[in-house]
């Protein structure tokens, strides 16, 4: 069921080779810039000695030790002469010999030493498999489709059991939406906060990728979770924020919930108005604080009166809820009021920052998103497994498919199973026998569509279908048709 | 109007006056913790058990009770007597009431309004699926099982302002008493976040949020005027009795700036309310106050977030305790499930029941409309039960013990 991912090694071994490329290109400058002072420290970096990992299948790895946990090893090994961090599954490892290895050399590169795999493949900037067996599995979800109706509870479900069969290393959610609600698709450029009512469903589906797997013990191993956002606008936004690790497409879309604060603009009074925005605004800043990430950016997508900029502090974002100050602090979203109101060219350039809708590259800036890479090898490779993978081949695309299929051949059931209903005639000679026949026929009909709502009521567009109703519709008038018959009777 | 402001301000010195006279009655204390960033916390080691020490700080007359981690901890400089160990912890630790005994602890979670988790099976409704009367009828199942703790679950959206004292009520007079209850918030919303505002205890799911509890009606018409008032009030009272500023409420309820200050060397919140005096704000200018599980425990408003039943345990201070309550947690689910079952069928039941009583009226031969009124009479039996699962059903559909009798005497004159 598995397919190894060769041709994925070479993809993200053309990406190294352009990163080769740059780091060959800079010894002059830093040679330029250490000058005499590199002589000590590669003096001292020589003293030190590379740790050893021996694996279950006999090989053995010189590397440098960076972190470990109960499940993994990240190390630092050289590749061809370049360094690359990648991570061990511990299942793989028989022992760790710490500082048993040779001499870390120069800045810190553990040496390649023949008879190990680290020195197997001449070809300079293709990353190396350190190891052949034991690599670590992926599985991917790709969610497509509209949020809420193409991915739903019922399909969702199927797709985490068929991963729990595998038991993946890692577990890639790819989330690569239709910006649209109820069928109908929205341009990127606009907003969508009527979307904040389908927050329940993704409150509701993140407890399946959270929650469901951390408390099922069958789920003998936890896998690593990571969203990659490709396009998440509008309801599709929120679920991607519970995974610890997200990472973006280059043409990565996220956000598209701007204006929450005027959808219920004519209606009620204003501080019953700021309570719907507030239950629904927190709601959803509770599901990054979930995966860890600072809530402050879906404020910042959501409301336009929020006022969000950052300055980068050590090398990471420090936010700051007011106008930039000085040269090295950034406007995310201004007030959107008067002058600042973003005009109509600018939304349509994606330059608009009345409300936050993320781009790749501020996504990373701002810490958001760990890497920008363009397929799973590269994520991969981001990721730190820099040695081959295993893309397990589930059976989440074909549930998600066939699920949508259903859904849309439910609705044109529905509307069929209506026009049927409303054609039923009672046939000639019109007597107690034809009539008995026809409210059969109309039952028959009305109990198809209510095994359709019942099935299907989390993905049937509501504003066309709404299930709840429907249901409690069809019971009463399944009744009025029993009642019908009683009162006709024989003849 | 002015009196009845007058009356809360009245009320709110009152409240400063007694927690002032609290802290005045104190024994003094005279442990020093000293942490290692360098503070050097005063006050009295409460309790402490394998990595853990809860500590009350005293800074002038005003108290309030910390927990550190060991690794927060240089040293314990103790002149409060022999340390505290965790075999009596728990009891050091609850504020209110509560069974004695220093035994391993058994705790029940029950649900208060169904978990996302349940994937949105049932509604969330405060005063329709999730009903005080089954809360109150769940005690002696959970005193049969020796439960010595309760953790209220929470995850709903809102519901009857008619359900809220009612919660209250519960909570404070049965629920404390007998036992540690502290609430464990996935989501509290509006009702949700009023109705255990009286324990004193709060801990977060991460994605927890509480708040956002405007009473409204209709299309979001607010309550106002006396109403308001009435609910204002009710909620100080709460906050008292829940040991919190009751401006943290009253911010959740109108449109009542918030800011905050935590006092560097004892992490004392002080609440203000405006968005200038305080160095956080809390809730800015015109909104209505919802807080996520990150700010609520940096606040103080919660005091720990635990992802997992084990984690909250051991946020609660034990090291060793049983999971019970079995029978009274799937009572309370079973009531939200036929509650939610109930306030779905009542319309069509309700439907059928009137229909065919109307039509039997119509119909002249005796013997069908017997038939008829028998079906009638079926309809009403299962309106009945579904009745008699929630009191408020009467209120909301506007039936009670009197209608119901007058719709046998319908029938049985339907009969004649």
């Amino acid at each position: 069921m598995t397919i190894r991912n060769t041709w994925k090694r070479t993809a993200a071994a053309a990406l190294l080779a352009g990163v080769a490329a740059l780091v060959a290109a800079s010894p002059a400058h830093a040679q330029s810039r250490t000058g005499g002072a590199a002589a000590p420290a590669k003096s001292e970096a020589s003293e030190s000695k590379l740790d050893v990992i021996i694996f279950r299948d006999g090989k053995k790895v010189e590397c440098e030790i960076l972190e470990e946990t109960d499940s993994t090893v990240k190390v630092k090994v050289s590749v061809a002469g370049m360094v690359a961090e990648t991570v061990y599954q511990k299942s793989e490892i028989l022992a760790i010999q710490r500082g048993a290895g040779g001499p870390v050399s120069g800045a810190g590169k553990p040496a390649p030493r023949p008879g190990t795999t680290t020195g197997r493949r001449p070809d300079a900037g293709k990353p190396e498999p350190i190891a052949t067996d034991g690599v670590p599995t992926v599985y991917v979800i790709r969610c497509t489709g509209e949020f809420g109706r193409d991915v739903s509870a019922t399909p969702f479900a199927q797709v985490i059991d068929d991963v729990k069969k595998f038991q993946p290393d890692i577990l890639v959610v790819e989330f690569d939406h239709v910006f649209g609600q109820y069928g109908e698709e929205i341009p990127d450029f606009l907003y969508s906060p009527g979307s904040f009512d389908q927050l329940e469903t993704a409150r509701q589906l993140s407890t399946m990728l959270t929650d469901r797997i951390r408390d099922d013990a069958e789920w003998t191993k936890k896998p690593r979770l990571v969203g990659y956002i490709k396009k998440a606008m509008g309801a599709a936004c929120f679920l991607p924020f519970v995974c610890p690790e997200l990472y973006f497409h280059p043409d990565g879309l996220h956000g598209g919930v701007g204006g929450l604060e005027h959808i219920f603009d004519g209606v009620g009074d204003k501080v019953a108005q700021e309570k719907q925005y507030s239950l629904r605004l927190k709601r959803a800043e509770g599901l990054a604080e979930k995966g860890g990430h600072d809530p402050r950016i879906v404020r910042a997508m959501a409301r336009m009166d929020y006022v969000l900029s950052y300055r980068m502090v050590g090398g990471k974002a420090e936010f700051l809820e007011r106008m930039p100050e000085t040269a090295d602090e950034f406007l995310l979203t201004d007030d959107g009021e008067e002058d600042r109101r973003d005009a109509a060219q600018d939304r349509l350039r994606y330059l608009g920052n009345d409300v936050l809708t993320l781009n790749a590259v501020t996504a990373e800036k701002i810490g958001l998103s760990k890497g920008t890479v363009s397929n799973l090898s590269e994520l991969m490779y981001a990721m730190g497994y820099t040695r081959e993978f295993n893309e397990v081949k589930g059976r989440s695309a074909e549930i998600l498919k066939r699920w949508s299929e259903e859904v849309n051949r439910a609705e044109a059931n529905l509307q069929r199973l209506f026009r049927q209903f409303q054609q039923v005639e009672v046939r000639a000679p019109g007597q107690y026998r034809e009539r008995t026949a026809a409210r059969t026929q109309q039952k028959s009909l009305l109990r198809e569509a209510r095994t359709i709502f019942s099935r299907y009521k989390e993905a049937l567009n509501p504003r066309r279908f709404p299930a709840d109703a429907a249901i409690n519709q069809i019971d009463t008038m399944i009744d009025q048709i029993d009642q019908q018959q009683r009162l006709d009777g024989p003849p | 109007m002015s009196r009845i402001t007058l009356s809360i301000r009245t009320l709110m010195f009152t409240l400063a006056a007694a927690v002032v006279l609290f802290a005045a009655a104190t024994q003094a204390l005279a442990d020093r913790l000293h942490l290692k960033d360098g503070r050097v916390l005063e006050g009295e080691v409460v309790r402490e058990g394998d990595g853990f020490v809860y500590f009350k700080v005293r800074v002038g007359s005003l108290e309030q009770e910390q927990f550190f981690t060991s690794d927060q901890i240089l040293k314990i400089e103790r002149d409060s007597g022999a340390p505290k160990t965790d075999a009596k912890a728990p009891e050091a630790a609850r504020p209110a009431g509560g069974p004695s005994g220093g035994a391993t602890k058994r705790i029940a979670i029950l649900n208060f309004g169904p978990p996302s988790s349940w994937q949105g099976e049932i509604d969330t409704t405060v005063g329709i699926q999730i009903s005080a009367d089954a809360w109150k009828k769940a005690v002696p199942l959970l005193e049969k099982d020796g439960v010595t703790d309760v953790v209220v679950r929470i995850n709903s959206g809102g519901g009857l302002l008619l359900e809220l004292q009612r919660f209250l009520d519960v909570y404070e007079k049965e629920y404390k008493p007998r036992f540690r209850t502290v609430a464990w918030i996935e989501s509290a919303i509006s009702a949700a976040a009023m109705s255990p505002w009286v324990l004193e205890e709060f801990y977060f799911l991460p994605e927890g949020n509480i708040g956002a509890c405007t009473g409204f009606s209709g299309r979001l018409n607010a309550i106002k005027g006396i109403q308001l008032e009435q609910v204002l009030m009710q909620m100080e009272d709460a906050s008292r009795k829940g040991k919190r500023n009751p401006l943290i409420m009253r911010a959740m309820q109108i449109q009542q700036p918030l800011s905050a200050t935590i006092d560097p060397v004892t992490g004392q919140v002080s609440w203000f309310p405006d968005t200038k005096t305080g160095e956080i704000i809390v809730n800015p200018d015109g909104e209505v106050l919802t807080l996520t599980a990150g700010m609520a425990v940096r606040l103080k408003v919660g005091k720990a977030i635990a992802a997992t039943p084990d984690e909250l345990a051991r946020a609660m201070g034990y090291e060793e305790w049983e999971w019970a309550g079995r029978e009274a947690a799937a009572f309370i689910d079973r009531n939200m499930r036929e509650n939610d079952r109930a306030d779905k069928q009542w319309q069509v039941a309700y439907e059928k029941y009137e229909r065919t009583a109307t039509v039997a009226a119509g119909i002249q031969d005796r013997q069908r409309r017997g038939a008829e009124v028998g079906i009638a009479r079926r309809h009403l039996n299962e309106l009945k039960r579904l009745f008699s699962g929630n009191p408020n059903f009467a209120l909301m559909y506007g039936t009670d013990e009197e209608w119901f009798r007058e719709q046998e005497e319908r029938l049985r004159r339907l009969m004649r």
